[in-house]
């Protein structure tokens, strides 16, 4: 008692040298600086493999199947850990333990229920006499689906990943105790719109039927319309995550050899997370990104894609998107109309002329007005050149920054209408019509002949077949009026040949955009081009995208 | 990646019209009233003899081009004459492009800002179009020939239609005598329409592009049709010239295509002051030959130094295009410098050209004869 009452209180560290402060805050910073570096490496490591993939997201193998369905439901659960609408459903086939695993509201439950389920329940155990090979039908998968499933299409499947895709595409996965292999089984059924009329490309006469969202529905609306075995489909996933299903059509003894090839390639090409919209893949595949021009063609209607592709051209449909792509893509089909094949062709080749007139002005009639008031008013008729001076004097603004702001203000005009409520873009219409051609004039801040020229502008790109091709010529409207403004109408003329340099220098798939228009060598496509002549005349497919067989119309095979 | 640009090769009938459009240039504003002046009333027999000498010219090179149906000027020219003398034959030819096109800018310049900008320098017409040919020379032979096409069917057509309606003013009597006597004149003249019909000198660049697929007799034929096309469009503008203006009005005036065209009056009609429209259609015109030429001075140079792009060497020919088109600052250079070229064309066409074939048939027959 008295040793201890006397003896000092010593440090613990004096007795245990490791549990010193200082030495448990080296310790700690050693492990801080561990961390840090651990973090960086990790961050590094990241980057290197990000790297090396070059790809959205990773689309490795997640696992392997075993022959344990106890441990094959657990990996699966593990995937699709917090998916609320994975169904798993087990049951007895055979005597042995099975699973089949859907997505809910995708898979159709009655036809698994009826042609999957039920007749696997059916199968009594393999110890029971009277159920003879029963152990050899259970051995395989593929027995299996030979001599018990009722489903339409089936197929066996090694690889984990394209169990999980195909439960994803809305299919149904069906594993057995004792086989690691999967069985996919067609049962998708899905909300979807109803096949209605195109939205965006009416016709007057012919038909009225329009791509819906759906693939497999829209390939059988091009599939219906032929009952030729040449016409292939081909379907490829892109999207590393979305893993969205895009058709490639073509009639395969018709296309210009490599033309699918190099479309497939393209499409193989393309290493994004998710594919939405037909209009992404219009931009990964198309060969000049940044020019105005739409150089794949869109299209909701599946008559026109049957006829594009009996020209030798190649279809790209997309999944969850009515638009259409179609390659290669010229200007002179995006001049074309179905209207043009259903309507007389005298008025339709007046019609094509028209349209050809109406791109024209739709780019450059600003341009030339502003050149000719400002730069040139002697080209004009005198009495109306004086009427023109006369109107401008009581305006402020220059006749450049007048068509400027007429222009900007037809952008934004077009752009509240489409983008307003239908109900509401009749009242932005009136607005818009009141204030810009009433108000403005009358305030004495435009020059009315410059709203006329406006509205004939607008109205021509109006009557453009294409939406994006109206877009692209709204687009080359403001650098037009730019050179109009410097250089008058030589500042015109310049623009004219830029525009036609960059539009023949355009290739859409190997074919020139514009430059096919007067080519020499393909003088025969003015037949169905400019011009539309007599079905009977058109004997010939055009030239322009190459197809192998060029004969349309000939004698009937012997 | 698949080749799917098919058309590598050209056809005989695409080479016509490129021989066209590169010889149809600013010339038909700028020749005229010199080669009035000189010929007179016999000025259109001149236009005419000229499209024949100068065919002559171009069949010849067509001739020498069979020769090496797979090489242009630039790969035969140092095996015919030399390492030095190849050298010099292909400065030669690419130098008379050059002439060419600054004496084409420099006219361009002076009639834009005569009849459209007279407080414009001609300095910024010139770079105005500089850069669009530049843009175009940029592009491969492909997309050139499509312009050339494009331009060929919408701005020829125009210009001839806009040109026609001078004819409202033709004075028959304007060009009496129809049939001067001064056969030598006349005869001298024809090689001063070298102004006008230069460019077919691009043959010998071309030739490969189109000798696998046609024969010679094609070929000449169809140029042919491109010459007789020729002559008939400088005749309609000489005779128009003549007719409407006198060859004493049309030789005192700097640019009497315009004049025809400016006294042209359609009352009651929209048309006002057409020389503007005619110029208007005449620019992209002019554009096709420069934009030719230029492309055909890189790609010598190109083959000559074996690049394998022409774009490098083009953008550094443009600087040394527009100083050159800007050291022309008087009508009297101009007018020099005009005729120097005229003989450097003459003489390669009437010179090299047939020393180049008779040499070639020399060194085959002797090789024939060695084998033998």
């Amino acid at each position: 008692m008295k040793r201890l009452k006397c003896s000092k209180i010593r440090k613990l560290s004096a007795d245990r040298p490791e549990a010193s402060v200082q030495l448990a805050k080296k310790e700690l910073n050693k492990l801080q600086q561990m961390t840090s570096q651990s973090i960086s490496v990790s961050d590094e490591i990241e980057q290197i493999v990000a790297d090396l993939r070059r790809v959205a997201a990773p689309s490795s193998e997640p696992f392997v199947f075993t022959k344990k369905l106890k441990e094959n439901r657990e990996l699966l659960g593990a995937i699709f850990k917090d998916c609320g609408d994975i169904e798993f459903r087990n049951f007895d086939a055979g005597g042995k333990k099975a699973l089949i695993v859907y997505l809910e509201g995708m898979a159709d439950t009655s036809n698994l229920e009826r042609n999957v389920i039920k007749p696997l329940m059916s199968q009594t155990g393999p110890d029971n006499p009277n159920t003879g090979n029963l152990a050899e039908i259970f051995a395989t998968m593929k027995s299996i689906s030979e001599h018990i499933l009722g489903a339409s299409s089936v197929s066996v499947l090694t690889k984990a990943s394209a169990a999980i895709d195909a439960v994803m595409t809305g299919n149904a996965l069906l594993l057995m105790d004792g086989l690691s292999e999967g069985l996919s089984i067609s049962a998708v059924k899905y909300v979807k719109r109803d096949i209605g009329e195109a939205n965006n490309e009416h016709i007057l006469r012919g038909p009225n039927e329009a791509f819906n969202e759906g693939l497999p529905d829209n390939i059988v609306l091009v599939r219906r319309r032929s009952r030729d075995t040449n016409l292939k489909v081909q379907i490829l996933k892109i999207g590393e995550r979305t893993k969205t299903s895009v058709a490639v059509l073509y009639v395969a003894n018709l296309v210009k050899p490599g033309l699918v090839q190099e479309v497939e390639r393209r499409l193989g090409l393309i290493k994004t997370d998710k594919i939405l919209a037909s209009a992404k893949i219009e931009e990964f595949i198309v060969d000049h990104p940044w020019s105005p021009f739409p150089q794949l063609q869109t299209t909701e209607r599946p008559d026109k894609v049957l006829a594009a592709l009996y020209e030798g051209r190649v279809g790209i449909i997309v999944d969850g998107t009515p638009a259409t792509l179609l390659v290669p893509c010229t200007y002179n089909v995006m001049m074309q109309s179905p209207d043009d094949y259903t309507i007389q062709p005298v008025i339709s080749s007046l019609i094509r002329l028209t349209r050809n007139a109406a791109a024209f002005i739709a780019i450059y009639l600003p341009a030339i007005y502003v050149s000719v008031v400002s730069y040139h008013p002697g080209m004009l008729p005198t009495t109306m050149a004086i009427s023109i001076a006369e109107l401008r004097a009581r305006t402020p603004f220059p006749s450049f920054l007048e068509a400027f702001m007429m222009e900007v203000l037809l952008e934004v005009f077009q752009e509240a209408i489409v983008r307003l409520p239908l109900r509401l873009s009749g009242a932005a219409t009136m607005l818009g019509a009141f204030v810009v051609g009433t108000t403005v004039v009358q305030a004495g801040l435009i020059n009315p002949l410059l709203v006329v020229v406006v509205a004939i502008t607008a109205i021509s790109s109006y009557s453009m077949p294409s939406y994006p091709f109206n877009l692209a010529l709204r687009w080359l409207r403001i650098p037009m009026l730019m050179l109009a403004s410097i250089l008058g109408l030589y500042g015109v003329i310049i623009g004219i040949l830029a525009v036609t340099i960059h539009a023949c220098s355009l290739r859409s798939f190997g074919e020139s955009y514009i430059g096919g228009l007067f080519d020499i060598d393909l003088l025969s496509d003015w037949k169905d081009g400019i011009v539309r002549l007599p079905a009977k005349l058109l004997k010939e497919r055009p030239k322009e995208f190459g197809a192998k067989d060029l004969t349309r119309i000939g004698e009937e095979d012997g | 990646m698949a080749n799917l640009e098919v058309k590598k090769h050209m056809s005989a009938g695409q080479l016509a019209i490129v021989v066209f459009v590169t010889c149809i240039g600013a010339q038909i504003m700028l020749t005229p009233r010199g080669l009035i002046a000189e010929v007179k009333n016999g000025a259109w027999i001149s236009v005419l003899l000229g499209g024949m000498f100068f065919y002559t010219a171009t069949y010849f090179m067509l001739r020498l081009g069979k020769q090496y149906p797979d090489e242009t000027i630039v790969e035969y020219a140092p095996r015919i004459f030399g390492r030095i003398g190849g050298g010099i034959v292909i400065f030669w030819f690419n130098l008379l492009f050059y002439m060419q096109v600054i004496t084409i800018f420099y006219g361009v310049g002076r009639i834009i800002t005569f009849y459209m900008f007279d407080r414009t320098p001609p300095e910024v017409v010139v770079l105005a179009l500089l850069v669009v040919c530049t843009y175009c020379a940029l592009q491969d032979w492909g997309t050139i020939l499509r312009i050339q096409q494009f331009l060929f069917v919408i701005a020829y057509s125009i210009l001839i239609l806009v040109w026609l309606t001078s004819i409202l003013n033709f004075q028959p009597e304007n060009m009496l005598p129809l049939w001067p006597l001064d056969i030598k004149g006349v005869t001298l003249g024809s090689f001063t329409t070298w102004g006008m019909y230069s460019g077919y000198e691009c043959v010998l660049l071309l030739l490969p592009l189109v000798y696998r697929k046609v024969s010679l007799a094609k070929l000449a034929k169809t140029v042919g049709v491109a010459f007789v096309g020729l002559s008939i469009v400088f005749m309609l503008i000489i005779v128009l010239t003549i007719g409407v203006l006198t060859v004493e009005d049309a030789k005192n005036l700097p640019f009497p295509s315009l004049i025809v065209i400016r006294s042209v009056e359609l009352p009651g009609t929209f048309l006002e002051r057409l020389e503007n429209y005619l110029l208007v259609t005449w620019i992209p015109v002019v554009f096709d030959t420069l934009a030719a030429m230029m492309f055909f001075m890189a790609e010598v140079c190109m083959r000559q130094w074996r690049h394998a792009d022409h774009r490098p060497i083009l953008l550094m020919l443009v600087p040394i295009i527009y100083i050159g088109a800007m050291l022309i600052d008087t009508p009297q250079v101009n007018e020099i410098l005009g005729k120097f070229t005229m003989w450097l064309g003459l003489s390669f066409s009437f010179g090299v050209v047939p020393t180049a074939l008779l040499l070639t048939w020399w060194k085959k027959s002797k090789v024939g004869k060695d084998c033998g």
